[in-house]
């Protein structure tokens, strides 16, 4: 599980689970996310991130979510 | 000693399944069957017990099966054309060990064929209905009082095995009502299912044992190739579970054979039968007896697994075996299969809807006792 | 809704799960999970009852109590199911095929019963996991391997036809609406009656790859500019709807449940036997 932290917020990626289907990507407002050369999504632009959460609600497979750390 | 009451076969059938513990019908309507539909919409809710008719008899059987897993006993009926529809959900109940009964009412056969004439040629597909190799057990009668145990038996082996047990009736035993005293409560023994005690490290598919939905086992049901717990296996294990389900039925045959059997100890001939031609073979073998030929029967009431090692004991040293069947031909075929050649088996069979007549079966018997030993005289 | 919040309804030690990359059917079953947890639902009250189909493998997932039935029979097992044991929340996850396919007897006859049951269909508008057969769903002139010259059939309106067989309530989304899917899938799950969720959604290995729709991405953003929410609909005219889907909540209404009726009418014959006045 991959975490990435950003001013109270973190975004948690577990890439054993991603299938590199790209809708992450595609879909993020703000291009945070990547594939990497392993297919598998990755927070390259973190500080842009607004975790509004549209990657959590079209990811396919579990691998993406938002949160806000407590 | 309670009076005798005049009761129909199929109704003798549903009594016997409220006698069992069954709180759950699923049905569709069909001749020669209804009636035991009829019964239980009357009677369940008076029990507590809930009767459906359902849109059709696959939504039957799949309701059956999903009540079962619900902790019900339950059962639906039929005839040939509805147990053609629900072969596959018995496939279904084999696999997943799902303990139901299913009654099929045979009814003069294929397809439409005489819906109110009787026949017994639903007999291999009790047994091969569904596709693949699977365990079942398959239960018949040949009187009122006998339909009302039989169903009690059904259900106690489904529930002891977790196995779908198939009852086969016909359609004169269906519709003949007869003066019977039925069984007390308590007379007969009921069997209801075996739950573990605890619910950690339970395997719902590794032994009879079960638990039902709703009592957080989070059980997994799949009718794909599941390992002990439930969830989709391949190969060997997916082999061994299968040797494991039809084992559990097939290596208990000597166990789970009911039978009837009279005049076997000195019979030069033995007549075996199931069903409601067994009426006819008793009343035939008290004529040759009284004639004094050594004339013997065997009754099957458990055909499926067959009893091999019973009929291959009862049939020792034994001149002629006839089997009569109200078909071309099944259940003889496995007779001849556990005879061995070690004496000529012989089918009797008729297939215009009406039954097979002691006198019938006394001429047969006799031409071949007559031929073996010149016309006897008593 | 962090993950965490989902192990409790979910078999995460099953995932990753076997739906193709970019499939909508990982999406639908995420949000029947939400719903569940934001309806704090007990998992040991619980059953997800699956068909045969990519939808069915969603049984697989869930925490619970939860049967992968026959093809289109998943109604009927759930049937039984629930009249032994009302208390049980009982959702069933469909296939479009499996729904009104080789189901489509069960499902009319369970709307009309009215029993209390939530029926998600993962409506993807092809046989998918038997490879990309044409589904009673599949839109006209679309490709399939069994349609490879375009469907010449009319396909059923999922949420029409429930509604017309009686369900009492009926709603239509898609796997791009997330909140709407968890809404439905809640309203569903709360009503008490048959409740069918109709959900939209893309499979782009096959429908989407023989139609022109190879990218997730664009099938379901495809999928979207398809559907007109019900409040837009009453106002377009015939030519605007043309090729245009209507979603939301396109009915729902009370009338007696079955479940809770059979139930009564046991009290009722079990009183009448005590009084002794049973017939």
């Amino acid at each position: 599980m991959k975490r990435y932290e950003q001013n109270g917020f973190f975004l948690e990626i577990e890439p054993r689970r991603c299938k590199g289907c790209g809708v992450c990507v595609q879909s993020c407002p703000m291009n945070v996310l990547i594939l990497n050369d392993a297919g598998k999504v990755e927070a390259k632009e973190i500080m842009r991130c607004v975790f509004c959460g549209i990657c959590e609600q079209r990811c396919p497979d579990f691998a993406i979510s938002v949160h806000k750390s407590v | 000693m309670r009076e005798p009451e005049l009761v129909q076969g199929n109704e003798a059938c549903a009594r016997g399944a409220l006698y069992a513990g069954c709180r759950f019908f699923a049905g569709y309507p069909i001749t020669p069957s209804s009636e035991i539909m009829e019964y239980l919409a009357r009677e369940m809710p008076k029990v507590g017990g809930i009767c459906l008719q359902m849109e059709d008899e696959i939504a039957s059987i799949s309701a059956v099966i999903g009540a079962s897993w619900g902790g019900a006993k339950a059962m639906t009926a039929t005839s040939g054309p509805g147990f053609s529809l629900m072969q596959e959900s018995i496939g279904y109940a084999a696999i997943t060990e799902t303990p139901c009964v299913i009654v099929d009412a045979q009814r003069w056969s294929p397809s439409t064929g005489q819906p109110t004439k009787a026949a017994q040629g639903d007999v291999m597909q009790a047994r091969w209905g569904t596709h693949g190799d699977h365990p079942i057990i398959v239960l018949t009668a040949s009187w009122v009082r006998e339909v009302f145990e039989m169903t009690v038996h059904a259900f106690n082996f489904a529930e002891k095995y977790r196995v779908p047990v198939i009852l086969l009736l016909d359609e004169v035993l269906a519709h003949l009502r007869e003066n019977v005293i039925l069984p007390e409560p308590g007379e007969l023994e009921v069997i209801s299912r075996q739950r573990p005690e605890r619910l950690e490290d339970f395997q719902p598919f590794a032994n009879e044992m079960m638990l039902n939905f709703g009592e957080g086992g989070h059980i997994m049901v799949t009718g794909m190739a599941h390992d002990e717990m439930g969830f989709p296996t391949q190969g060997q294990k997916a082999a061994e579970q299968l040797k494991r389900i039809v084992s559990k039925i097939e290596r208990r045959a000597e166990e789970l054979a009911l039978y009837r059997a009279h005049y076997l100890d000195d019979a030069e001939a033995v007549i075996i039968s199931y069903g409601i031609t067994s009426r006819a073979v008793e009343a035939a073998v008290e004529l040759m007896r009284a004639q004094g030929l050594a004339v013997g029967f065997l009754d099957l009431k458990t055909l499926w697994p067959f009893p091999e090692k019973l009929i291959r004991s009862w049939t020792e040293g034994v001149q002629y075996v006839l089997v009569p069947e109200l078909n071309l031909g099944q259940l003889v075929r496995e007779v001849e299969r556990a005879v061995g050649g070690r004496a000529p088996v012989e089918h009797l069979g008729r297939v215009d809807g009406y039954l097979i007549t002691p006198q019938e079966i006394c001429q047969r018997v006799q031409e071949r006792l007559g031929v073996n030993h010149g016309v006897r005289s008593s | 809704m962090a993950y965490d919040l989902l192990e409790e309804y979910l078999r995460v030690e099953r995932l990753p799960h076997v739906w193709c990359p970019g499939c909508g059917h990982g999406v639908i079953t995420h949000a029947l999970a939400c719903a569940m947890a934001e309806l704090r639902l007990d998992p040991d009250r619980t059953a997800v009852i699956g068909g045969i189909g990519c939808s069915g493998r969603a049984a697989f997932l869930f925490d619970m109590d939860a049967m992968h039935t026959t093809h289109g029979r998943a109604i009927v097992f759930a049937t039984g199911l629930k009249l032994v044991r009302p208390q049980l929340t009982v959702i069933l996850t469909l296939g479009d095929g499996d729904a009104v396919g080789i189901g489509g007897n069960h499902f009319i006859h369970a709307c009309r019963r009215n029993l209390d049951l939530t029926a998600i269909i993962y409506n993807n508008s092809i046989y998918g996991q038997t490879g990309g057969q044409v589904a009673p769903t599949t839109p006209p002139h679309k490709k399939s391997t069994t349609s490879p010259y375009g469907n010449l059939e009319y396909p059923f309106d999922i949420a029409q036809l429930a509604i017309a067989a009686g369900a009492t309530y009926v709603a239509r989304t898609t796997s791009f609406d997330f909140r709407d899917m968890v809404k439905f899938i809640k309203r569903g799950i709360l009503h008490k009656g048959f409740a069918v969720i109709e959900v939209l959604t893309h499979c782009p290995t096959y429908y989407g790859r023989l139609n022109e729709m190879r990218d997730p991405y664009e099938m379901l953003h495809r999928l979207k500019e398809h559907t007109v929410p019900l409040e837009e609909w009453e106002q377009l005219s015939a030519e605007e709807r043309a090729d245009k889907i209507v979603v939301g909540e396109l009915h729902c209404q009370e009338r007696p449940e079955f479940v809770e009726s059979y139930y009564a009418l046991i009290t009722r014959m079990q009183s009448q036997q005590v009084k002794g006045d049973g017939n």
